[in-house]
């Protein structure tokens, strides 16, 4: 086990690192961060020119590469434009664990990431709870009953949901839940953000009262997709000798399908979760955004629009290095509750 | 299901039950007025030059003198606004600008410090040396002044001196500024230190619970970033008193849901949203809408010079003003103002803001039989096939076709209305065009980056590039011929090739003449060149949109009271008045 794990860390290395360079030359090609700074009255040549030199936006790209992995503490940088280097870099690479400086916030990536994951870890895990709970219970229910009016409701449905794009989704939650329930007179729920804008402060019923349509609108394509999933995988289990077995030796039908059948359909499900985590804690780029939600989805789509390419390198980085752990651990649980799985 | 199971999960949902129903209970804060903004700044920090950069200082900052709607300047913590009239302004026997700035008596900073000359010598020195911060936006500042000195006697007196004949320190860019306070900002540069570095700009500082000082109606309480921003009454503040005890500004980015927000009441004030809005807004109960013109205009600009030529894209056929006339005769610029925006929006005639034009100015009106004769004037005659039912055949002289113009624009909607509207209208005259959406970032990056404008790789284009509407002087890098961009002038940004050394001459005489008729004949002489050489032909003047709940907000007081400048917005919310 540990030789396997460590052979699985030592191959994802380089499959972080060329994830990096890939990244890092495709966001380079993305502008120049202060292009649009140009348009703005008072902002001379010689602003801009100091700006991208403090960024280290004019140093070789090679360089900045560089720069950006082993730091530049140890370069010097012409900031007056005198044409003699004077001032060294600040930053102390990634391999150092500095994420470098936000260009439009002024401010260390690390912490920018601090402030908006929390709010992204909430939303994702409870997203992530729902979608299992209801994901799972309904694909259970719907396999017991293959083909009955339920299945059929829950097929259809699925199809529908699954189809439908979730900024779609979101924006009719919010017609449907807030603007409509309290034309009809019904309690209804705020449009967005994490608290009582006109309250102030932010109390445990403010949270999780805005948490619900976000919720919902994460949740619904995925209960779709699990629920589908589980009811296909249950089917097959369902209809193999080992239940007929269970079945004729008189065990309860409940026992026979939670711990017999769900037991071993459920088995997949760590594979879907593990790859659905990473999803969940990136972010989620359109209903952060709609639901005012200040998490690492609107963190990345701000970042993306003001061209913030430490904050975009980092976000990157994290995700690929969570989808790499994630399937990692997944691979490990797999084993874990499955003894035919052995480790080569 | 064990009984401790079922305990624990009836517990869970009846506290959220509970929670959910005491949230869902209406709450009334009488004193409590809240604005949502589409776009949240990335920081604090002062003069970092982005158009909604400044929004969140306008509630804690006040200015030397600031800007009314009709951009008239009235003093706020200087006693009188400088002239040569009340011996303020002195040419020195140099003949360098003596400006000298008295504050008034007994303001106090957000934190009860008082106000003196020293806070602004601190600004002075940040906008002087780069070396205390990167990215201050310092303009001409550095090299407009050559000193700064605090009188000995008098501590809330100091002048600054311009070098040479300087007429434009009342203009935004060039005031002195005493926005922020020496006790706390000279402290973050002092050894060496870096502005930009400290926390205080993102809300990370201090003050008895409050995260700035300033010296305005409010302080800000709390910015939680990504999310929402609070301000409280600054009990230091001697000016009028704010309608209300707290003004919170919420940040919420999709347009639809900023709509539902003010629908349910959660806003008060919906502020800058896009011009495509203007229905949705209106139709809300008790909801008024209006506008403030801005300081920037969309324009179709066109590349005039013979760099990026290629027989491609209509040879040399825009370096030709006969057919740059022709095309903005062709464009039905006011119509298209009116229907794509909204009825009433003006489209300017010029660049330079309205103070500035000559009488005799002229706008080139829709006209498409006067365009067709100006491009056959100029040899660019029917050949082809037309572009359109009903078009001219696409024009040609000398074997190359006027078309295939790349017409480029930003990612937005309305531009990108009215590049597709261009494109139709050229075509009825028979010039082709081939209309690019192009990101922000690359459209208008550097020479070196690549930049769509500054590598020729466009020939027609839509955008908005701001003026400074406190002086007629213009941006040499711009539109002189030194601004053209070059593997030799890098960061030159003049890619429309305007380059006539009889406007430069010009424009750098009006840098150094002081008010009066010489200047403003000067001023008219430049707007006239600027005009004709009509390679920046105005769509429509950008508005900023406002919706105000009017059983909250009396609306006439708050139109009456917001800035024009792109910067001063908030700048007299003092001034606004509560519903009723």
């Amino acid at each position: 086990m540990t030789q396997y794990i460590i052979r699985r860390v030592m191959q994802a290395i380089p499959l972080l690192f060329l994830i990096s360079v890939f990244v890092f030359f495709l966001i380079r090609q993305a502008g120049d961060p202060f292009a649009g700074r140009i348009l703005e009255a008072g902002t001379s040549a010689e602003d801009l020119s100091r700006q991208r030199r403090a960024a280290g936006l004019t140093d070789p790209v090679w360089l900045q590469f560089i720069h950006w992995y082993l730091g530049d503490d140890w370069y010097q940088r012409d900031l007056s434009g005198d044409g003699e280097p004077d001032t060294f870099g600040r930053r102390q690479g990634i391999l150092r664990g500095d994420l470098g400086v936000s260009v439009q916030r002024n401010e260390p990536v690390v912490k920018t990431i601090r402030r908006f994951l929390p709010w992204t870890l909430l939303l994702g895990a409870t997203a992530l709870t729902t979608t299992i709970v209801f994901g799972v219970a309904i694909g259970m229910l719907a396999s017991l009953r293959p083909y009955s009016i339920f299945d059929n409701i829950v097929t259809t449905l699925s199809f529908v949901t699954f189809s439908t794009p979730i900024f779609l989704i979101a924006l009719l939650s919010v017609f449907i839940f807030s603007v409509k329930f309290r034309e009809w007179g019904l309690p209804y729920l705020p449009t967005g953000g994490t608290s009582d804008w006109r309250a102030g402060g932010a109390t445990f019923g403010d949270v999780a009262q805005r948490l619900i349509l976000p919720t919902v609108s994460l949740a619904a394509i995925q209960i779709a997709a699990y629920s589908r999933f589980i009811r296909a995988s249950m089917l097959d289990v369902l209809n193999s000798d080992y239940i007929r077995t269970a079945h004729a030796k008189g065990l309860k039908r409940r026992r026979v399908v939670m711990l017999h059948a769900f037991k071993n359909a459920s088995f997949p499900l760590i594979t879907l979760v593990a790859l659905d985590i990473p999803v969940f804690l990136s972010g989620a780029v359109v209903t952060e955004t709609i639901f005012s939600w200040p998490g690492m989805g609107k963190l990345f789509i701000d970042s993306l629009n003001q061209l913030d390419p430490p904050i975009l390198l980092a976000f990157t980085l994290f995700v690929a290095l969570t989808v790499v752990t994630m399937q990692l651990i997944a691979d490990i649980v797999y084993a874990w509750v499955d003894p035919r799985v052995r480790y080569t | 299901m064990s009984k401790a199971i079922r305990l624990a999960v009836l517990s869970s949902l009846l506290i959220i039950v509970t929670s959910l129903s005491g949230a869902l209970a209406v709450r009334a804060q009488q004193s409590t007025l809240v604005i949502g903004f589409s776009q949240e700044p990335p920081n604090l920090f002062p003069l970092n030059n982005l158009a909604y950069g400044g929004l969140l200082e306008n509630f804690y900052v006040r200015n030397l003198w600031e800007f009314d709607v009709e951009n008239t300047a009235y003093p706020v913590m200087a006693t009188e606004i400088p002239s040569e009239e009340n011996g303020r302004v002195v040419f020195t026997e140099d003949g360098d600008t003596a400006v000298t700035v008295t504050l008034r008596e007994g303001m106090l900073w957000s934190d009860g410090t008082p106000i003196t000359a020293a806070d602004c010598e601190v600004w002075h020195t940040i906008r002087s040396d780069s070396s205390t911060s990167a990215s201050v936006n310092r303009a001409a500042y550095p090299s407009a002044v050559s000193s700064f000195e605090i009188d000995a006697e008098d501590p809330l007196t100091f002048t600054i001196t311009y070098n040479g004949l300087f007429p434009d320190y009342v203009g935004a860019n060039e005031r002195a500024e005493c926005q922020y306070p020496g006790h706390i900002f000279g402290p973050m540069i002092e050894d060496g230190g870096v502005l930009e570095d400290n926390d205080y700009f993102l809300g990370g500082a201090d003050f008895d619970g409050l995260k700035t000082v300033g010296y305005g109606p409010y302080a800000m309480e709390s910015w939680d970033i990504g999310s929402v921003a609070t301000f409280v009454r600054n009990p230091f503040w001697d000016g009028p008193e704010p309608a209300w005890d707290r003004v919170v500004v919420p940040f919420i980015a999709e347009s639809a849901q900023m709509r539902n927000a003010l629908q349910q009441g959660e806003i008060d004030v919906a502020f800058n949203w896009g011009d495509d809005q203007f229905d949705n807004y209106a139709s809300i109960a008790d909801v008024e809408v209006f506008n403030v013109p801005s300081v920037f205009a969309d324009a179709l600009w066109i590349r005039s010079g013979e760099l990026g030529n290629s027989d491609n894209h209509g040879g040399d056929a825009l370096m030709d003003v006969s057919v740059r006339q022709a095309i903005a005769h062709a464009i039905d610029r006011i119509n298209l103002a009116e229907e794509l925006v909204a009825p009433g929006i003006p489209v300017p005639p010029a660049w330079y803001p309205s103070q500035f034009w000559p009488d005799d100015l002229v706008f080139l009106e829709y006209n498409p039989d006067g365009a067709r004769a100006l491009l056959d004037e100029a040899g660019w005659v029917e050949t082809g096939a037309p572009l359109i039912d009903g078009g001219d055949g696409v024009r040609a002289k000398d074997g190359v076709e006027l078309s295939n113009l790349r017409l480029v624009s930003t990612q937005d909607e309305l531009r990108n209305n009215y590049q597709i509207f261009i494109q139709d209208y050229l075509a009825e005259i028979g010039i082709g065009v081939d209309v690019q959406i192009i990101p922000a970032t690359t459209l208008f990056a550097s020479f070196v980056d690549g930049g769509t404008l500054t590598n020729y790789e466009w020939d027609l284009a839509v955008f908005a590039y701001s003026v400074n509407p406190l002086t007629p002087v213009g941006i040499p890098t711009a539109f002189g011929c030194e601004g053209v961009p070059t593997t030799d002038n890098p960061d030159g940004f003049n890619p429309w090739q305007f380059c006539d050394p009889e406007y430069d001459e010009i424009d750098r005489l009006l840098a150094n003449t002081l008010p009066g008729p010489e200047r403003e004949e000067l001023t008219h002489e430049a707007v006239r060149l600027h005009t004709d050489f009509a390679f920046w032909n105005g769509l429509r003047t950008r508005v900023t949109w406002y919706a105000v709940y009017d059983t909250v907000v009396n609306p006439e007081s708050v139109a009456a009271n917001v800035g024009a400048l792109s910067s001063n917005w908030f700048a007299m919310i003092e001034l606004w008045e509560p519903a009723g």
